[in-house]
């Protein structure tokens, strides 16, 4: 297991620089000359060529790349051109907030989905089963930011029940989480669905039935256990998107996160800022999959035994065993 | 074991996140006291009771500052928190009258050399005396460190000198008359040198003391800023009547405008204009307007064909309806242009403006400008937006539709802030929509943005030498009546040469809560005295 994990990490950190010299790369391409973004309308050559010399915005291509690289060994990230602030200090204020609203809006993603589809696999063709495909197919088309507009204007304006802007406690939560929670049900909905439906015609369920197991069980330890691999692949994939995603969110519920601080600096073209946010977000995924990579092999043994977690040691003791 | 591993795993995450809300305040907080910020500290950012006054001006606004450093960042938004915290040498009042702050007054030694009396008995917000070193400092660092502020650069670092604790002498490039209002700019706040000597410059922490009516007490980074009132503040007659500031950033316009009608802020600035009839109709809200010193301006680039022909120029400023564009972009914020620079300003005259745009909008004698302009079937042209400035978009897209007309076949061409001032700044465009401040209250302050040397020189590639001769003879004159009559003169070259068309002088608005006194925009350069400001 040790062994895999080391894997993994190195995998990585061959992913997370792949990354960097992609988006470094992608933004020498950007149009505008920063030390004219730094310095405004009013700058003069003489100014000019002093933001240059301080950013060493006149070095070679490879030179920044370098640098750059240096500087995140040393655990710097590099400083704003705007703010001419360290970065990483606005981006541990601002990241935690887009976790905390990402995940918890996954969890009630989850939660929601998972018992929808869950509902709508066993009960296929009933009432039930198509009320909530409805409602999952409205919850994946309708835009973020118009479901989180509606929320406030329902619940902040009108009903005066929840704030509509900011991050200071539980009741501010409420309607980001909603708004995620919401859109993120509708797609585990119809995974959830669509998995269940799957493993629920398999002959171990019907063996299961056959044995006198209560429905209940069967549905959960047999069935939705066995289909909850892509289930969780889909919440790690809509946790990554929501990492970086969350700008239309963040901004209507004014949440300074992650997001909203990358979308900022492309629009000033701080591309310090941009490549270290994304660096981060990058990195922030990269442990979500080797998290839920890891899990896998706990819910499905098969799993296990394909990367050879603990197996192998059995084997060899079996085989030591025998010789003696 | 691997049931026990896989609960473990999942228990991590959860804990990582949950801890993430505790804590994440803290991280992002700069105390500049040194006090960390809480949660349940964090929960007091929430909006008191209605009815309730705890002292505690509550504010949104839209700009994050990312750092306290006077001077680091041209933009109003920016400058609007700054001078809460630091003071200029000079100020303009509610009247639009240059007064003394840090500064009681100045004399001329010669054409370059002003001399400035400080105003003795100041003192920083750390009970350190505020003295002509401070000046000197300031203004020296900020050249050497390149931040982007114009005023300073007018003033030569290595000449100027500090004569006593109370007196300096500023050594300037070349003659500039108007240098005293430069210095009112909230750009040229001045800093404490000994605070950012002692914190090595940490403009999130140590570095932030200024002589202003606040000191910072915390800031979340995109979040709120807390300021407390500065005790040692010096002007008695304009010390903080709210004790304290709490100021939240709020980036969009839409959501400043949804907290502006729930009535849980004392002040919301800039709420999205279109919603300021529904902002209105809620009770205990009104909003507040001011006029500004900036002008949004056509720039009609005099260096790219066919632009470089004057009736081409003259052609597209008959064809257009500069009323009906503003009504329709900016609606009942939109105050059409009435001279060339804001009305009010030194060097404003309405005559010569009325004399070359009064005319309005003609449909016939642009087409028979075009045709002696060798383009009697009409022509192709293009025009430059900021994609992300609405008013500016429904402006070009309302000429657009007028100038079709006119045989003019206008195309609209929409670009992010950034490449956009990079194609303008190359003079690449054919038009363009941007805006002027005339910060120093004069016509100087908007002239000196298009002299040689200045990137935006390129949006109207102006190359009529009698222009830049004037300015010069302009900034090199005292007499304040002299040099009114050349900025006018510098102004009508620009009109009869068609460089520019005058749009919109730009408002500004903020939706009030009924219970707040004394709310007014300055208008050099957008500030708001939030001291002056009762509840």
């Amino acid at each position: 297991m040790l062994r895999y994990i080391v894997k993994r990490l190195l995998f990585m950190l061959v992913t997370l620089s792949c990354t960097i010299i992609f988006v470094f790369t992608l933004l020498e391409f950007t149009p505008g000359d920063p030390a004219k973004i730094i310095l405004g309308q009013t700058a003069n050559e003489e100014a000019l060529e002093a933001i240059r010399l301080q950013f060493h915005l006149n070095d070679p291509y490879i030179v920044r790349l370098g640098r750059y690289f240096v500087q995140l060994l040393h655990g710097d990230l590099g400083t704003s051109y705007i703010t001419r602030q360290p970065i990483a200090g606005a981006i541990a204020a601002r990241l935690p907030l887009t976790l905390r609203i990402a995940f918890f809006g996954i969890l009630v993603g989850a939660c929601i989905g998972i018992l929808a589809g869950t509902i709508s696999a066993v009960k296929q063709f009933s009432i039930a089963d198509r009320v909530l495909t409805f409602i999952s197919l409205f919850g994946n088309s309708a835009p973020s930011f118009w479901t989180a507009m509606l929320f406030v204007l329902i619940f902040a304006v009108k009903l005066q029940v929840l704030p509509a802007t900011g991050s200071y406690g539980f009741k501010y939560w409420i309607l980001p989480v909603a708004t995620i929670g919401l859109q993120c049900s509708s797609g585990v909905t119809r995974m959830t669905r669509s998995s269940v439906l799957e493993v629920i015609r398999q002959d171990y369920i019907r063996t299961a039935r056959a044995k006198g197991q209560v429905e209940w069980k069967v549905v959960i330890s047999h069935a939705l256990r066995n289909a909850f691999i892509p289930i969780l692949t889909q919440l790690s994939g809509e946790f990554c998107g929501y990492l970086g995603g969350t700008v239309l969110v963040e901004s209507v519920f004014a949440i300074p996160g992650i997001g909203n601080y990358v979308l900022d600096a492309v629009k000033k073209m701080d591309t310090p800022v941009v490549l270290s946010g994304i660096v981060i977000i990058c990195a922030m995924c990269s442990v979500i999959i080797l998290v839920v990579d890891i899990l896998y092999s706990f819910i499905d043994p098969r799993i296990k035994a394909t990367f050879g977690f603990g197996v192998k040691k059995k084997k060899t003791a079996k085989a030591a065993g025998g010789s003696k | 074991m691997k049931k026990t591993l896989a609960v473990l795993l999942s228990a991590a995450m959860v804990a990582g996140l949950a801890a993430c809300g505790g804590g994440s305040t803290n991280t992002a907080t700069t105390a500049a006291a040194g006090s960390a910020e809480t949660q349940a500290a964090a929960e007091a950012a929430a909006p008191a009771a209605e009815g309730e006054s705890d002292g505690t001006l509550r504010i949104i606004q839209n700009f994050d500052p990312g750092t306290f450093e006077p001077g680091n960042n041209d933009e109003q938004g920016y400058n609007r928190i700054t001078t809460q915290i630091y003071d200029s040498l000079f100020r303009y009042n509610k009247d639009g009258v240059l007064e003394g702050r840090l500064a009681e007054s100045f004399e001329w030694d010669d054409d370059t050399h002003l001399r400035l009396h400080l105003r003795e008995g100041v003192k920083f917000s750390d009970g350190t005396d505020f003295t002509a070193e401070d000046v000197v400092w300031t203004i020296t660092r900020a050249i050497k460190d390149a931040l982007p502020n114009y005023h300073f650069n007018i003033i030569d670092a290595d000449g100027c000198e500090v004569v006593d604790d109370y007196t300096c002498v500023l050594a300037l490039k070349y003659p500039c008359a108007t240098m005293p209002n430069h210095l009112a700019s909230p750009e040229c706040c001045i800093a404490s040198k000994k605070a950012f000597e002692e914190s090595n410059g940490d403009y999130l922490g140590g570095a932030v003391i200024g002589t202003g009516p606040y000191k910072l007490d915390s800031y979340v980074q995109g979040d709120i800023i807390k300021l407390s009132a500065n005790e040692n503040y010096w002007d008695a007659e304009q010390a903080p009547k709210c004790k304290n500031i709490e100021l939240r950033i709020v980036g969009s316009g839409e959501s400043r405008a949804t907290e502006a009608k729930t009535a849980q802020y004392d002040v919301v600035l800039n709420p999205n204009s279109r919603e300021l009839d529904g902002i209105e109709a809620v009770d205990g809200m009104h909003i507040v307007y001011g006029q500004t010193a900036k002008t949004v301006y056509l720039f009609l680039n005099m260096k790219q064909p066919p632009m470089d022909n004057v009736k081409v120029r003259e052609a597209f400023a008959r064809a257009i309806d500069v009323n009906a564009t503003v009504k329709l972009a900016y609606q009942s914020v939109g105050h059409p242009a009435e001279a060339f620079i804001v009305p009010g300003m030194l060097g404003a005259n309405k005559d010569t403006y009325l004399k070359y745009y009064g005319a309005g909008h003609d449909v016939e004698a642009a087409k028979a400008l075009l045709a002696e302009a060798g383009y009697p079937n009409g022509i192709d042209l293009e025009i430059t937006v900021n994609s992300s400035d609405t008013e500016r978009c429904d402006m070009a897209e309302a000429m657009q539709a007028q100038v079709a007309e006119a045989g003019i076949n206008l195309s609209v061409n929409k670009m992010e802030d950034a490449p956009m001032r990079e194609y303008i700044d190359g003079g690449l465009h054919q038009m363009c929509i941007y805006a002027f401040t005339a910060q120093t209250m004069e016509a100087d302050g908007f002239i000196s943005q298009i002299q040689p040397g200045s990137a935006a020189l390129a949006r109207v590639g102006y190359e009529r030498q009698e222009f830049f001769d004037r300015y010069e003879e302009g900034c090199a004159t005292l007499d304040e009546s002299e040099r009114v009559k050349i900025w006018e003169e510098c102004l009508e070259m620009l009109m009869e040469d068609y460089a520019m068309i005058p749009l919109n002088h730009q408002m500004l608005w903020a939706a009030v809560n009924d219970k707040v006194d004394g709310f007014w925009w300055a208008p050099d350069y957008e500030e708001v005295y939030y001291n002056m400001l009762s509840k």
